[in-house]
């Protein structure tokens, strides 16, 4: 074999006691586009990491052209020819695509900066490497997959042999996409080395020459495109099959509680990012929507919880229509919601734990009527607090100092207290650690039981597995899989949420 | 816009839309923080008398007790007390919803014009007249604040900004409204004839300044406690300041609540205009504003944003502006000592505790 352009060689990083990338080598070569496959976690961030110089592994070499060097900052990463494209941009709005690709070198004569040239420059690369960009427009004016072409025109104007992308396709719509997949193409055949993060075996299936996947911070194979099929790519980033019986029972669904028809949501961009939505969620079952990130459920949930205005189709709640009303209507209705962004919106870190519980209440006469009193808050509160076990030292105590478990606790403290007849919540155990994620899943299976109708969106595949009753998986917008009979095994949602059904 | 610039900065660009969008939080001091700022900067003054006076303890004694060497002084501090009390009330309001009015100074300066010259011309009998003119500067205020209100409910502007330019346009506005329209023809300086005794407020340490006007502090201040701590409205106006992604979430309209609080803000910043001129300038005077609204700020912040605290440093701040005159007469160090000390607390409070955070 000729010598790779780069190669990875036994590069290990611990955070802890928890080891993110173990003695992984990887080989690049120029002229290819290499593949990064595996789950969120798998380790592919931190690798890419230890490469551009951001996290310095513990073990492990990095060699260019068989030669050892150090990566200690991004600057030297830059230096060595290694460029990185993250998924979100770091531009300045307001200035010209020449002027953000030459953001900090400017050719100068003396204090002047020439701007002439710093647009031949861009105009001499997006010609060459077919990117098409205005060196003079500003980045605000262009479109997502624009302002992208513009990040990898600043990769491209260091003059870098090694391109990392991480995951590119993310952020760009499906014509945008195609685009892309031709401009990387281009890099390769100039011979560029391309390094293409994804999580979409389909597009990976279509640009790549080789492919690597991570699992559990380890190389688990290596191989040309050719030699793999989807179905064991699949296999390989999720692991075998391993059949985890789930201990909780399922449930026995009554009446329909929410019913979504063809919800259509756009993003803030005004993408559509939810297609054609639809589901329902009865009485007394858990309905699990289970989705790697960044497919469309926070928008989905937006919608649903009053949050976001959906662009089309139908939201009913207890037989209340509320697509596109008021988050107070919604709750009126009948909803529970436990956000996605604990701290963000699920509760305020500078009130205490007594104020966050009893806002959810101001409406009831426990604590509400026509005035407010401060001792039935504490009371209830205190009552909450015993019965969710939140562990505060005092219903004064502020929310932000309370550990991510005990913040959710409360938060559902909060939330299925009143006994909502419908509950959504969105990746309810991110963050938690082992015992706080079982008190949060039994809770809701409590909510379930108590019959509440249970939407849980979440990309634990685990968690799903173990609590819900049904089971849709989401990907790129669209419901894809839907296990109705039986709890499906980790193998079977996997496959579904990569998109190997195709 | 070509000089260089690091990674850094060209994040915090790229993030600063959602700067706009989002709601301030002020978070109030702590009681000790607050005490320490207040202490820390009287000490400062002394530091400055030091240099500034050959006797700085002469200074310094008329500057913290002169206020108590007379029934007339004390006086004097209750009217500018009750005054500044309103006006901390004003940025209380404000504050707590997540809004930054530090346009309190012009929406004072409008109310005070308004209830002169309702005040004068309007006929009738005293009390109304009273009772009208300190509602016309509350509208007024209101009024004024509407501007910025929209502004920033409306096209998310920066309402730091608008209400504080603001303040120039006011003061301005008054000048020519009065020279131009209601200028006491038989006065030299620009000020409206002065107000027929039946015009001023109640006097109840005459012959001081103090006046009822501290009845309407207290009463506000009662009025706002229950408002803030024991009503359902006063909750969700807070928790929409303090994070509006989380009042949405709750189901709280909390557009509305920054409207309303500023609004009312504005209104209790032109009540403070009214109150200094029906009950201490009897007239509308230019410059009868030793800066109310600006000292108001400090004020309420110092009073951590808490009704009972804002009156004992409306108090406290009074007794220093009283003492000042006094240590004017008694030492060679002057008055605008009070506006160094402004100075310094503003400083202490931000470097404290103020952020201008975005919510995750």
């Amino acid at each position: 074999m000729d010598q790779p352009l780069l190669a990875l060689k036994g590069i290990v990083k611990t955070f802890g006691p928890m080891t993110a990338v173990d003695s992984v080598d990887l080989e690049i070569r120029a002229g290819r586009i290499h593949a990064l496959l595996g789950e969120n976690g798998a380790g592919k961030s931190t690798l890419m990491n230890c490469l551009f110089g951001l996290l310095r592994p513990d073990s492990g070499s990095i060699e260019i052209e068989g030669v050892a060097v150090e990566v200690t900052s991004p600057k030297k990463a830059l230096e060595l020819g290694i460029g990185m494209v993250h998924q979100h941009f770091k531009l300045v709005p307001s200035l010209t695509v020449a002027q953000n690709v030459a953001l900090g070198r400017e050719p100068h004569s003396g204090p002047f900066v020439k701007t002439k040239e710093a647009e031949a420059t861009v105009e001499r690369l997006s010609r060459e490497y077919g990117l098409d960009v205005d060196p003079r427009s500003r980045v605000r004016s262009l479109s997502v997959g624009a302002q992208q072409r513009v990040e990898i025109l600043r990769a491209l104007a260091q003059d870098v042999r090694i391109l990392v992308l991480d995951e590119p396709t993310a952020v760009l719509t499906p014509a945008e996409t195609e685009r892309f997949f031709e401009v990387i193409k281009g890099f390769a055949a100039r011979g560029l080395a391309v390094i293409l993060i994804s999580h979409h075996l389909s597009e990976v299936r279509r640009v790549a020459d080789e492919v690597t996947v991570l699992r559990q911070g380890r190389r688990v194979a290596h191989s040309a495109i050719e030699e793999v099929t989807n179905t064991q790519l699949a296999e390989l980033i999720i692991g075998r099959a391993q059949p985890i019986v789930s201990e909780v029972e399922r449930g026995t669904p009554g009446e329909t509680r929410l019913s979504i028809d063809g919800l259509d949501v756009r993003d803030g961009r005004g993408l559509e990012i939810v297609h054609a939505v639809s589901f329902t969620v009865r009485a007394g079952e858990i309905v699990g929507v289970l989705g790697i990130a960044g497919n469309g459920q926070t928008e989905m949930v937006e919608a649903i919880t009053g949050l976001r205005r959906p662009a089309s189709g139908s939201v009913v709640i207890n037989g209340i229509e509320t697509a596109g009303e008021h988050t107070g209507l919604v709750r009126r209705a009948g909803l529970g919601h436990v956000p996605e962004d604990r701290n963000g919106r699920g509760l305020a870190g500078y009130w205490s734990v007594q104020d966050n519980i009893s806002i959810g209440y101001l409406d009831t006469p426990e604590v509400g009527g026509r005035l407010t009193s401060r001792a039935r808050m504490g009371a209830l509160a205190r009552r909450l607090m015993i019965d969710f076990d939140v562990r505060a030292n005092s219903p004064q105590q502020q929310a932000r100092r309370l550990s991510g478990g005990n913040a959710q606790k409360m938060v559902l403290a909060r939330e299925l207290s009143r006994k909502p007849d419908v509950v959504v919540c969105a990746e309810p155990t991110r963050g938690l650690d082992i015992a706080a994620t079982a008190a949060v899943r039994s809770r809701l299976v409590e909510a379930r039981d108590l019959g509440a109708a249970v939407l849980l969106v979440s990309s634990e595949i685990d968690e799903v597995t173990q609590i819900a009753d049904r089971v849709l998986v989401i990907s790129s917008g669209r419901i894809v899989a839907e296990f109705d009979d039986h709890r499906p095994t980790e193998a079977e949602v996997g496959r579904a949420m990569l998109g190997g059904h195709e | 816009m070509t000089e260089p610039q690091d990674s850094e900065t060209a994040t915090a660009a790229r993030s600063f839309p959602g700067l706009v969008a989002t709601a301030r939080r002020v978070v109030p001091l702590g009681l000790f923080q607050s005490m320490v700022a207040i202490v820390l900067g009287i000490v400062i003054c002394f530091v400055i008398m030091l240099f500034a006076t050959a006797d700085p303890l002469v200074a310094f004694q008329a500057f913290t007790l002169g206020t108590f060497r007379n029934a007339y002084s004390i006086g004097s501090m209750i009217a500018i007390a009750s005054i500044l009390a309103v006006t901390a009330f004003a940025s209380t309001v404000a504050f707590r919803a997540g809004a930054f009015n530090i346009g309190t100074e012009g929406q004072l300066v409008l109310g005070g014009l308004t209830a002169a010259i309702i005040a004068e011309k309007l006929p009738g009998p005293g009390g109304l007249v009273q009772v009208i003119a300190l509602l016309g500067a509350m509208a007024a205020g209101a009024l004024w604040i509407a501007i910025p209100t929209v502004l920033r409910v409306r096209y998310r502007t920066n309402e730091i900004l608008t209400t504080l330019m603001a303040n120039y346009i006011a003061a301005d506005l008054a000048l020519f409204l009065v020279n131009q329209y209601f200028r006491d023809k038989g006065s030299g300086a620009v000020e409206t004839p002065p107000l027929d005794e039946s015009r001023w407020l109640l006097q109840i340490l005459p012959p001081s300044a103090a006046n009822i006007g501290v009845v309407v502090a207290l009463v506000l201040a009662g009025v706002l406690w229950l408002w803030f701590d024991r009503t359902r409205a006063g909750k969700r106006a807070e928790v929409s300041g303090l994070q509006p992604a989380f009042a949405e979430y709750l189901g709280i309209h909390s557009v509305s609540y920054l409207r309303n609080s500023m609004l009312i803000s504005g209104a209790l910043a032109g009540l403070g205009g009214g109150l200094a001129i029906l009950g201490i300038s009897h007239a509308y005077i230019d410059g009868f504003s030793p800066q109310y609204g600006f000292l108001g700020i400090t004020v309420a912040l110092i009073g951590r944003l808490r009704p009972v605290g804002v009156l004992v440093s409306a108090l406290l701040y009074a007794s220093l502006i009283t003492g000042a005159t006094a240590m004017q007469a008694v030492s060679d160090v002057p008055y605008s000592l009070v506006f160094v000390l402004q100075g310094i607390l503003i400083l202490l409070i931000t470097s404290q505790r103020i952020g201008g955070r975005r919510t995750a």
